[in-house]
């Protein structure tokens, strides 16, 4: 596997328990991309990101996230590859129980970080990116839709992943915070990280893209794309 | 404004983890209690075993300091608890005031014999070992009889061993019932934050770091109902006391410490163990599963 490569899945099949969502697939992102995976809902988006973070198995083919090999990953395993990438859940998964401040230190300590002074200033750091500096405080049922999206969003670059997978990470957004967040994103992958994005977002598709994923009739198929940045 | 709904979420979340701790410290309460009774009964059972008289009656002729000898010897065993010896002169005065009646100047000599009476220790109160103690004080020199009544040790001993036997079925019974509906409670605890451990483990949190603080607020909810429990336990007892003053002593302190580790150790290992069974049913549950 090439140094700089992050993704890379040859001849997979994506089961839902047994039923099969996705058969081969063969997707293969380098640090630097900024990668739209894109398809009808239900076309298996979702599963397809799923399988990269460890909640669904591989049982055929050939998978690589980072350095862990994706056939052989034991349950043990699967936090530390998670913290290895940054995750932008489609419904958010916050911790309802405790507010924002509280949802980003969760993530710090669990994944290892001990020094508080540097962990407020990671937490803020994050926060203002998304815009949501203030809102520290807040529970996040007191947050609006898209407030909770880049709360998510925010937490997903706490770690400073090589990875970022986003299940729709704008769906709840208006034109300018959206704009705002692939920005974000996009600078992202130009320093050195990759972004995996699901979206029904083509007006935006445009603007920032260097291959996409289409997720169609059990199958997918990867596209190169035209213009490049800004 | 603001701080309002935040407020709100918090005493919701503090309220059921209260009513959580009080149905815990109810079982405990219950618990402590029937080992209250447990623990009386032996000792109320020991009692009446420690009363049980074996009279060691002496013969005609005996020197006192053979008397002396005996007693000694007597005391010397292990069964012994006391020993009291009633002289000739002291059985006669025991009587007449029993009687009422100076039966020596209507009988003109004294027909009692002098005796040693014997208290055993509670564990030798057996009907098989006093037949072995007595047998072996009956082949002492000085002794001519030795007196005392099977029937009554047999039924004690039957007693005591039923009511035992009843009150160890029913705390076991309790136990069981205490387990089921402490375990029960935390559960749906658990339950209702089912989607947050969920979540947990989405951010890359390793089942440990999770299991953390969950298994120390079970242990802590454990403690505090054990306390409630115990502050009850004192309450009911200082009740009895008021009433029935025999049935025991505060100053037995011993038995106290017993009584309230027990409750305090039951509460933490039932509370801290169901905890950890309930949360690493959603640590290991299939994510589909869990709707």
């Amino acid at each position: 596997m090439a140094l700089d490569t992050i993704v890379d899945l040859k001849n997979v099949s994506v089961f839902q328990g047994d039923h099969l969502v996705l058969s081969d697939v063969n997707i293969h992102i380098n640090k630097g991309d900024f990668v739209y995976l894109i398809g009808k809902t239900g076309s298996g988006k979702s599963s397809l990101l799923k399988t990269l973070y460890g909640e669904l198995p591989v049982k055929q083919g050939e998978g690589n996230v980072g350095e862990f090999d994706l056939t052989k990953l034991k349950r043990k395993q699967v936090p530390f590859l998670r913290r290895n990438l940054g995750i932008v859940f489609q419904d958010f998964e916050l911790l309802t129980d405790r507010n924002v401040n509280d949802n980003l230190l969760f993530v710090l300590r669990a994944t290892g970080w001990k020094n508080k002074i540097e962990m407020a200033a990671r937490m803020q750091e994050v926060l203002d990116k998304v815009g949501l500096g203030t809102k520290g405080y807040k529970m996040p049922h007191e947050l609006s839709g898209g407030e909770q999206q880049r709360v998510a969003v925010a937490r997903a670059l706490l770690n400073d992943p090589d990875l970022i997978l986003a299940d729709e990470p704008t769906g709840n957004l208006d034109p300018n915070t959206t704009e705002e967040i692939l920005n974000l994103l996009y600078e992202i992958s130009k320093n050195g990280r990759a972004v995996l994005m699901a979206t029904h977002d083509y007006v935006h598709m445009k603007k920032f893209s260097s291959h996409i994923i289409r997720c169609a009739d059990s199958s997918v198929q990867t596209e190169e794309v035209r213009q490049g940045a800004i | 404004m603001a701080a309002s709904p935040d407020k709100y979420a918090r005493k919701r979340a503090r309220s059921s983890a209260i009513s959580t701790v009080i149905g815990i410290s109810l079982v405990l309460f219950m618990l402590g209690i029937l080992s209250v009774l447990v623990l009386n009964a032996r000792k109320l059972s020991d009692t009446v075993k420690e009363n049980i008289q074996i009279q060691v009656f002496l013969d005609e002729d005996v020197k006192e300091a053979d008397v002396i000898r005996l007693k000694k010897e007597i005391d010397a065993e292990t069964f012994t608890r006391s020993t009291t010896y009633v002289s000739k002169e002291e059985a006669a005065k025991q009587l007449t005031e029993d009687l009422g009646e100076d039966f020596i100047s209507f009988l003109g000599y004294n027909p009692l014999q002098a005796a040693i009476d014997l208290r055993l220790n509670a564990d030798y109160a057996h009907p098989d070992s006093i037949e072995n103690i007595v047998e072996g004080i009956e082949n002492r020199e000085a002794v001519a009889e030795v007196v005392y009544s099977p029937n009554l040790i047999k039924q004690i001993n039957q007693n005591v061993n039923k009511i035992g036997l009843v009150l160890l079925g029913f705390s076991a019974l309790l136990l069981l019932i205490a387990i089921a509906l402490i375990n029960n409670t935390i559960r749906l605890t658990i339950y209702s934050k089912r989607f947050i451990i969920r979540s947990m483990q989405l951010v890359g949190a390793t089942r440990g770091f999770i299991q953390r603080p969950f298994i120390f607020a079970g242990i802590m909810q454990g403690l505090y109902a054990s306390f409630i429990a115990i502050l009850l336990i004192l309450g009911v007892l200082y009740a009895v006391r008021m009433e029935i003053p025999e049935f025991f002593e505060f100053t037995d302190i011993l038995m106290f410490v017993k009584l309230f580790g027990l409750v305090a150790l039951l509460g933490i290992i039932i509370s801290g163990l169901s905890t950890l069974f309930a949360v690493r049913r959603y640590l290991r549950m299939d994510a589909r599963k869990i709707y």
